[in-house]
């Protein structure tokens, strides 16, 4: 994990598509939020992407970089308070398992929606 | 030939809300309407270094920060407040050379590509010595 202690993985099946899902829980109390806003915590964009690359070196047990992202979008606010659980679901192409696409959502709302490429480190 | 710095540090605290452990621009070289040129010195204490490299979200960040920038210092010089930005999209991020590593000085230039309500579309590119590490487009969501 590369922000330590940001997130913790409760659980992951596998479906029967292939895919993945993690359920992860944040954590509300991490340092990132002081500065990410003072006196209004928010999830960075960037760190919700950095918990799908993890979930996907997970799955494929390898460590990854995202080398493209064809398209990420941000579709509801995640904050540690108002979303602490989220399940990200990730799928890797089954012939080329360097494409990945991945949605993280929890009950009716999709907070984000990214496809791309990764390489290994 | 070493750039002119417009502000630095503490300085760029005037124009964007975000704080340690999470400010991810340490220069502003120039600013318009339609265009910003801004720096970060990959420090090691930086959360998004790992062994010696920034990760590509930490680079993302900083460019979403650079438009965060763009965006306060426009607001701050028309006397408006500075209001909270948001990454509504990233499109068309690619890596085009190795990572930044600690100590490397990075150089993101980005110009507007449309602007509609509270929405600002930008083209990226960031530097390292000349080199382009990565480019993509950004979409930024201000809360205003």
């Amino acid at each position: 994990m590369l922000i330590k202690d940001f997130y913790a993985i409760e659980n992951h099946t596998t479906e029967s598509d292939g895919s993945h899902i993690y359920t992860v829980k944040l954590n509300q109390n991490h340092d990132v939020y002081k500065g990410h806003f003072p006196q209004k915590p928010i999830t960075p964009g960037v760190c919700t992407i950095q918990m799908i690359k993890e979930c996907v070196e997970d799955a494929q047990s390898k460590r990854l970089t995202f080398t493209a992202i064809d398209r990420c979008r941000l579709t509801a606010m995640v904050t540690p308070s108002g979303s602490p659980v989220l399940n990200i679901k990730v799928a890797c192409d089954a012939a080329d398992t360097t494409k990945v696409s991945a949605t993280i959502f929890y009950g009716e709302t999709t907070y984000m929606t990214l496809s791309g490429t990764v390489a290994e480190k | 030939m070493a750039k002119t710095v417009l502000y630095a540090g503490d300085g760029i605290k005037t124009f964007i809300p975000q704080r340690e452990p999470m400010l991810m621009v340490d220069k502003l070289f120039s600013v318009s309407e339609n265009d910003v040129e801004t720096g970060l010195t990959v420090a090691d204490s930086n959360i998004f270094v790992e062994d010696g490299v920034l990760s590509e979200t930490g680079l993302i960040e900083h460019i979403a920060q650079s438009a965060a920038t763009f965006a306060g210092y426009n607001d701050w010089i028309n006397k408006r407040p500075i209001v909270l930005g948001y990454i509504a999209e990233i499109k068309k991020f690619a890596l085009q050379s190795a990572l930044p590593k600690t100590g490397d000085n990075i150089e993101t230039y980005m110009t507007v590509v449309s602007q509609a309500m509270n929405i600002t579309l930008m083209n990226a590119e960031s530097k390292v010595n000349g080199v382009t590490v990565a480019v993509c487009k950004m979409k930024i969501f201000m809360d205003k």
